[in-house]
């Protein structure tokens, strides 16, 4: 059990700082809580005064973040210098680390949804960068070669009454200014162009069909249906034609 | 641990010395795709991290493993070209009280769909035993304290690998920032008496060693000269950054200047090495100068390639 223990502890370590700084100050009292040999005791005591625990702190949040920001760059743009106490929020409420990046990314997102919700994050454009960049992320997971011949398969074998369904590798996404303006000042990371942006309702095809990877605008009543059909809801026919012609929507 | 609690070991050095001389590799990374399909023939093999090619649901989902299809796509697109080298993350085979065999059956599944020829993974922690079947992350990997128990539990369940995947086993050397006092052995003494005792081989992280002998001043040609260099089948080759007075092993671009040198070094006196690979991690490619930053690095490591003795002959 001891080494289980020390193992605990060290990993236990990286995550807390605060733990860290406890067995700095009490010694071996901070190291109650593990069933630990004077040997591991010694050896934690020696880890927390070297600079090296700090390295592995540092290693422990890198490796939390860094596929979240690789993923959502726009967003951790957009957050700024408030990024390091809504990461610590996140982790306070979140201590373990989920197998995989898709389950951490989803997490993610749903933390900061609730925070804008809460009023806990007030940066106007963060919402929908969040939600662009999501669009983009789930969409990505999907294989495109064997998606498009999944679609066409199912075209081909659909009967002349078969449902619509939007076609799964395209998504919509909405801004509230200009959007290629936003983008391009996320990608170059300068402030956000709220005095440069034209206000508006845009909306933007996330389009993976192809290898072109650009911002596609999209008029609003054509966003708006293909929204409603993601939602299960009955479209009536002058929305749906649009979209099938688009290719946005397939009978299957 | 009882050391004689497990079946020794059938001998593995002569497994190792009849393993295909790749050349030079490149370890894969989601910014890949574009480089491989214009320079796929800079390449004599690509190395992957399979873990990062599925998504694991833990054990007792059904199916536990499912494929991330966009990037296997890309990879059946280069292994249909170039032979892929098995590289995990998750085993965590330093784990105390937990060893996970469905995941080493996953490994075994890939190495027979991609046909590895070995594969490896980390002398170290990142897993931690849960409440239930599932574990937990640690965050980061760990590496084990260098003592007898530990060495006998990694060996045996090398052993454990080794029956489950049909070729030859490599663990990788840590990169460690916290030197533990009172260690049984020093680092070349465990990494030998694993392969020994194990029968695996050893997958030389040069960078790691280097970033060791920096943080914790010591020489990395004595580290090069205690180990035994036989049981060395892959190397990794890697660039650092200096980060809150240390120096870390953030693969941020290109090699560093003195793993050159104790590459070459190592090429000359590892008689059973069939692979150096290149690392670097994803977001650092325009720190490397973009596609033909990597091709440069490729070719340095050619030439250091070519020094090896049975090259000469």
């Amino acid at each position: 059990m001891s080494l289980a223990a020390f193992q605990r502890a060290m990993a236990d370590m990286a995550a807390t700082p605060a733990l860290c700084g406890r067995i700095r100050d009490d010694g071996p009292p901070a190291l109650a809580a593990y069933d630990l040999t004077e040997l591991e005791i010694q050896r934690l005591r020696s880890a927390v005064e070297q600079r090296g625990m700090r390295m592995n702190i540092m290693l422990y949040r890198n490796g939390r973040l860094s596929p979240l920001v690789s993923q959502l760059p726009g967003t951790f743009h957009v957050l700024g210098y408030g990024l390091r106490e809504v990461a610590e929020a996140f982790w306070v409420e979140h201590p373990k680390v989920p197998r995989g990046v898709p389950g951490e990314m989803r997490r993610w997102a749903a933390f900061l949804r609730r925070r804008i919700a809460e009023g806990l994050l007030t940066e106007p454009l963060l919402p929908e960068v969040l939600d662009w960049e999501m669009e983009t992320y789930e969409l990505a997971l999907l294989p495109p070669e064997r998606t498009k011949a999944s679609v066409a398969e199912a075209v081909l074998r659909a009967r002349p009454d078969a449902p619509l369904r939007p076609h799964p590798l395209v998504g919509v996404a909405r801004f509230s200014r200009e959007p290629f303006a936003v983008v391009r000042a996320l990608a170059e990371k300068r402030p956000l162009p709220y005095d440069h942006a034209e206000p508006g309702e845009y909306h933007v095809l996330v389009d993976f069909r192809g290898e072109q990877r650009g911002l596609a605008p999209l008029d609003a009543p054509l966003a708006a249906a293909f929204r409603a059909l993601r939602a299960g809801e009955p479209l009536p026919l002058e929305s749906a034609t649009p979209l099938v012609e688009q290719g946005l929507a397939i009978a299957a | 641990m009882d050391a004689t609690t497990f079946a020794a070991p059938t001998p593995a050095r002569a497994q190792l010395q009849a393993l295909p001389r790749l050349g030079v590799g490149l370890l894969y990374v989601p910014s890949l795709p574009r480089f491989l399909r214009e320079n796929v023939d800079a390449l004599d093999y690509m190395a992957i991290v399979p873990d990062r090619f599925w998504i694991d649901d833990g054990p007792g989902a059904g199916p536990r493993f499912r494929d991330f299809d966009r990037q296997v796509e890309m990879l059946d697109w280069v292994a249909a070209r170039k032979p892929i080298v098995g590289h995990s993350v998750g085993l965590s085979i330093g784990s105390a009280d937990l060893f996970d065999v469905g995941h080493v059956e996953q490994v075994a599944r890939w190495q027979a769909r991609y046909g590895f020829p070995w594969h490896s993974d980390h002398l170290s922690f990142n897993r931690l035993p849960g409440m239930d079947a599932h574990s937990e992350e640690a965050g980061l990997a760990i590496p084990v304290p260098y003592d007898r128990e530990v060495l006998e539990m990694i060996a045996e369940r090398v052993v454990r690998v080794r029956e489950i995947v049909p070729v030859p086993f490599l663990l990788e050397n840590n990169v460690y920032y916290v030197d533990l006092p009172g260690q049984e052995m020093t680092e070349p003494e465990f990494l030998d008496g694993l392969c020994d005792r194990g029968g695996c081989g050893l997958l030389l992280d040069i960078h790691n060693v280097y970033v060791n002998s920096v943080n914790h001043g010591f020489d990395a040609r004595e580290f090069l000269a205690a180990v035994d260099l036989r049981n060395v089948v892959e190397v990794h080759i890697a660039g650092g950054s200096e980060m809150a007075g240390m120096y870390t092993d953030s693969h941020s671009g290109p090699v560093a200047g003195p793993v050159w040198d104790l590459l070459d070094e190592v090429v000359e006196r590892a008689p059973n090495l069939c692979g150096i690979t290149f690392e670097f991690e994803d977001h650092y490619l325009p720190a490397l100068g973009g596609h033909d930053g990597v091709l440069r690095e490729l070719e340095r490591a050619r030439q250091a390639w070519a020094r090896r003795p049975a090259a000469e002959g």
